[in-house]
């Protein structure tokens, strides 16, 4: 059984239908890329794979575990242990330093922070950004708040790290940089990795490359 | 506690929310205040004008359709039936205070001091020869202990029964009843004295009783209605008995609908308090959405959110209530000390007012302050719940 499963998932908003009777797997630890234009509904794939809403037909199975039929609650439970986003506006909250930004998921959840801030310390080590952790977003480059965003959706070791257009607002030199970060990481912590992108020189960089148009995978 | 924390730090985030949460809190505190105030001056009231009647008039009072009565044994023993702890037989009449060129009209009790002062707890001593008089009255004469002031009475001497009689007396005592009515018409004269002047010999016109401890403030009047039926049933049927409010009974019942009718139209400036409220929550909503989606998708739930929404409406609430609590008592310390808030005693009974609230006052106000606030919070919590985490997402990170 895959790691993930998507059987015949449709979502609609309203009139407008997104997704098509979509069936996709992919492997625990895989990296994939996920390519298509604007408004092909590759962002909204990846929300019904984070557990951020309900597809309006079909069936998510993640881990074993069935999405589609999990509540808010647990869906949010789901989301906070199991899943790591990575937003194209980093979205680091403004009345937090850095270091409470990363550790924010961990609070939400209940979880114990010693043990995510150690990790953190580590992480911002690698990134070349521990001189950020007590800084607010304000007060840091665009690079460094991507650089943030990234160990905080790794904070809680997720299993999946979803990353929506991660590389949206940077030059094609750090875009370059971020891609092989996230991809090393995601090695690093055994996390399957999936990356929304319209650039194809990023999608390059990831072994599977998954083409949607019009809410259909043709690729 | 940690993520509520969390959550609260990025809700107060800039100086604006933190302003007008405060502005919010401020008004509903006010606007809870101002029903507990008026619960309380009402209540008040009430207790006030009911002690200071009973300080001065006894708990029942008889009187005869004829005018005076002797106080035989037999209507002694008909008004033991009630077990008074002390009966008080006054003369009571109407004359003029004559003083300087300025006369005041006055009710003239003739009363034996210490059964008296059983009966009323007023404590007075009234020897022959000697006035007591209140503390208004003296004040409008120009009184004090030791000065001559005659009184004029309806009945003529033998000589000229046309013409009223004037007798001197001396101010033996200023007395205070704690009713500005009372205290500009009361005076006290030896009974005997007053019975000798007025040839009355052993008779009186009134009778007060004390049926219940005069030291001790009465919470309930109905052991003075039974006492009052009882004997209702016992004397003849020309005894009028009548309970020491009587007097002021309309007022009584003036107050109780007035403080109902009031308490329902006061709601009203609960609701704009509410409306600032909601205003708030629909301000946050709107300000915070990104930030409010954002940690919806990193794991905290719908329900997480509601709990933080409903314990800082809890919050807002509690405050404003200890607020509130704080301002009356404020405002009751202003009243007695502060002169221009003082109740002008010549419009009306009492010459001060003290705010009296009891546990039911603060469980009423409280509690629908109470409902209202949930209402906020249940508005509150729909809009949260109206819009999925992707579509917010989605606009937010549009816009």
């Amino acid at each position: 059984m895959s790691f993930i499963t998507l059987h015949n998932v449709e979502k609609t908003f309203g009139k407008t239908k997104v997704l098509r009777g979509l069936n996709l797997s992919i492997e625990d630890r895989e990296l994939v890329a996920i390519r298509g234009a604007s408004g092909s509904g590759k962002s909204t794939l990846l929300y019904l794979l984070g557990g951020l809403d309900h597809p309006t037909s079909g069936k998510v199975m993640i881990d074993g575990k069935n999405l589609t039929s999990m509540n808010d609650e647990k869906l949010a439970l789901f989301r906070n242990s199991h899943v790591g986003f990575v937003f194209q506006f980093h979205f680091l909250l403004p009345s937090m330093t850095c270091r409470d930004n990363i550790l924010l998921p961990a609070r939400i959840g209940g979880k114990d922070t010693k043990i995510v801030e150690k990790d953190t310390e580590e992480l911002a080590k690698i990134l070349g950004v521990t001189h950020c952790l007590s800084k607010f977003p304000f007060e840091i480059s665009g690079g460094e708040q991507q650089r943030i965003n990234i160990i905080r959706a790794l904070s809680l070791r997720p299993k999946i790290l979803l990353c929506d257009e991660p590389t949206g607002n940077l030059d094609s030199k750090n875009s370059e940089k971020v891609a092989t970060l996230l991809k090393n990481l995601a090695a690093d912590f055994g996390a399957t990795l999936l990356v929304v992108t319209h650039d194809d020189k990023v999608a390059s960089f990831f072994p599977r490359k998954i083409v949607i148009e019009d809410g259909q995978i043709i690729g | 506690m940690k993520s509520y924390l969390s959550i609260l730090k990025i809700v107060l985030h800039g100086r604006s929310a933190g302003n007008i949460l405060l502005a919010t809190i401020l008004s509903f505190t006010f606007s809870i205040a101002v029903i507990l105030c008026t619960f309380g001056l009402m209540d008040g009231f009430d207790h006030l004008l009911k002690s200071g009647l009973r300080h001065s008039s006894g708990d029942i009072l008889i009187t005869n359709r004829r005018g005076f009565f002797t106080y035989s044994t037999d209507l002694k023993k008909q008004v033991e039936v009630v077990a008074p702890l002390a009966i008080a037989p006054v003369i009571q009449t109407e004359a003029f205070a004559l003083r300087e060129e300025v006369s005041k009209g006055v009710l003239v009790r003739g009363i034996e001091g210490d059964n008296f002062s059983a009966a009323t707890g007023l404590v007075l001593e009234v020897k022959p020869g000697e006035i007591v008089i209140g503390q208004e009255l003296a004040a409008q004469l120009k009184l004090s202990v030791g000065d001559p002031l005659a009184l004029t009475f309806s009945k003529g001497n033998d000589a000229g029964e046309s013409l009223p009689m004037i007798q001197l007396f001396h101010v033996g005592g200023i007395t205070e009843h704690g009713i500005y009515q009372k205290d500009l018409r009361f005076v006290y004269l030896n009974r005997s004295e007053l019975a000798e002047l007025m040839g009355l010999g052993n008779k009186v016109n009134l009778l007060i009783l004390a049926t219940e401890k005069t030291n001790i403030p009465l919470e309930s009047l109905e052991p003075i209605n039974l006492d009052q039926k009882a004997l209702r049933n016992e004397l003849d049927s020309e005894f009028i008995v009548r309970p020491f409010w009587n007097e002021y009974d309309f007022l009584i019942e003036a107050v109780k609908v007035e403080k109902f009718s009031i308490s329902l139209i006061l709601q009203l400036i609960v609701v704009v308090a509410v409306f600032n409220i909601i205003a708030f929550v629909i301000y946050i909503m709107e300000k915070k959405a990104q930030d409010f989606f954002f940690l919806r998708a990193v794991g905290l739930s719908l329900k997480s959110l509601n709990h933080f929404w409903f314990s800082s409406v809890l919050i807002i609430w509690s405050v404003s209530c200890v607020g509130a609590h704080l301002l009356s008592l404020l405002f009751n310390w202003c009243l007695q000390h502060v002169s221009f808030l003082q109740i002008p005693g010549e419009i009306y009974v009492l010459s001060s007012l003290n705010i009296k609230l009891d546990t039911m006052a603060y469980v009423t106000v409280y509690g629908v302050s109470l409902l209202w606030i949930l209402l906020a919070a249940f508005i509150g919590y729909l809009r949260l719940k109206k819009r999925p985490i992707i579509q917010g997402l989605r606009q937010e990170f549009s816009s």
